[in-house]
């Protein structure tokens, strides 16, 4: 495990000044810090050139940029063609509906961890009919003790498995059966049959009694990187369903449970592979949701932490299109 | 009454006013006309309108004047 406290920390490399940014590697592989070179507005920031690096490392810091929480979103509207719709429906932050609590924010929607408990490896939503592209963490208090959150990069876990794992999840597709709460009740009115356009999501239908929308969502482990060349095991395996009450039940395809010995090689490699990110005030975080996982160490009750977490469906770039095969060689 | 009862629909589901209603409304053009705002429409016209709709029209009912034609077949004269 390694982990970043300050710029300054070993680990951070490859120092360059771009135009109006200054670059740092936190590994060969992933990860970037990204620092203002002369109190730059972030929202000046080149979109092209961060675009770039985003689908080159998968995660960006921001950090040094000094804008406060109400004007999150004009810097993600930048990036994104679409929000999460699931997402939008839980309580907003600082006059944004887009943007809400990390750790409060699925409580209304039936879910959530109570307190500071820690919470495993996931893709956020990685389960979801609205699997979100880009997630956004924003750090308006950073936790007083524990309470960091841990990333992992999917690709470099798929490349760690055995290929008798990498086999299982390849040969078929996971199967979450989903009651998904969409904020609106119509007492009287029964079930209505559904159909969502998205690929693997089945067997819909909406109990507007309960304002539940029940379906199946069938979805790989591991799917393509935006590079088109690597696969990324980016899902929702981990998550105990206890404290995910959307998730009814969890099984591969063909109705068999994951082997333990499976779970605990991939735990045991994701372990290996752990970056710990200690919160700063004014932390601005842009994950690549459908290559890393991401977990929470615990912390306590009343600690003041407090991060905003904002979900980009559908970024406003194409999947992969910084990536052509001339710019990475 | 008809067009109102229908406006009236668009206007409750998305939390919008009149300005907002005519061509240039169409799914995923606002924020609140997503996949689960979709849902919450159907429902108000359907209730509005004492209508069941078929699946096949809900997917088609992409834009507010796709909507019109759409809610036609239902015998509703708009």
């Amino acid at each position: 495990m390694y982990s970043i406290n300050n710029l300054s920390y070993n680990k951070v490399k490859n120092k360059e000044r771009l135009c109006n940014m200054i670059k740092q590697e936190i590994s060969d592989d992933w990860g970037c810090i990204i620092t203002p070179s002369n109190n730059e507005d972030i929202q000046k920031l080149e979109y092209n050139e961060i675009v770039y690096l985003f689908e080159r490392y998968g995660a960006l810091l921001f950090r040094g940029f000094g804008f406060p929480p109400e004007k999150i979103t004009t810097v993600t509207d930048q990036y994104t063609e679409r929000y999460s719709g699931e997402a939008q429906r839980r309580p907003s932050r600082y006059g944004q509906k887009v943007v809400h609590d990390v750790d409060m924010s699925g409580m209304n929607m039936g879910r959530g961890v109570i307190g500071g408990a820690s919470v495993g490896w996931h893709s956020e939503n990685g389960f979801s009919p609205t699997w979100p592209e880009v997630i956004w963490l924003y750090c308006v208090t950073p936790p007083e003790k524990g309470g960091k959150t841990m990333l992992c990069d999917g690709k470099a876990l798929w490349e760690a498995l055995s290929v008798k794992t990498k086999s299982f999840f390849t040969a078929q597709p996971v199967r979450y059966q989903l009651e998904i709460p969409i904020g609106n009740k119509k007492p009287g009115k029964g079930i209505k049959p559904w159909f969502l356009n998205t690929i693997g999501t089945g067997d819909c239908y909406i109990d507007w009694d309960t304002g539940i929308l029940h379906c199946t969502q069938l979805r790989f482990a591991v799917q393509e990187g935006r590079s088109g060349r690597d696969l990324c095991f980016s899902n929702h395996l981990y998550i105990d369903l206890d404290t995910e009450p959307q998730i009814i039940s969890r099984t591969m395809a063909d109705g068999q449970e994951i082997p333990e010995s499976i779970m605990e090689e991939i735990h045991q490699k994701a372990d290996n592979l752990t970056f710990e990110h200690s919160w700063e005030k004014g932390d601005f975080v842009m994950v690549d949701n459908l290559r890393f996982l991401h977990a929470r160490r615990a912390y306590e009750k009343d600690d003041p932490r407090e991060l905003l977490l904002t979900q980009t469906e559908r970024a406003s770039f194409g999947y992969g299109s910084s990536l052509t095969r001339k710019s990475i060689n | 009454m008809v067009q109102k009862k229908y406006d009236q629909a668009f206007m409750t589901t998305f939390d919008i006013d009149t300005s907002a209603l005519g061509p240039d409304l169409k799914y995923e053009s606002i924020q609140e006309w997503d996949s689960i705002g979709h849902m919450g429409l159907i429902a108000e016209l359907e209730d509005s309108f004492d209508i069941s709709m078929e699946m096949d029209d809900i997917i088609d009912f992409s834009s507010y004047e796709k909507g019109k034609e759409i809610i036609k077949k239902y015998d509703i004269d708009i």
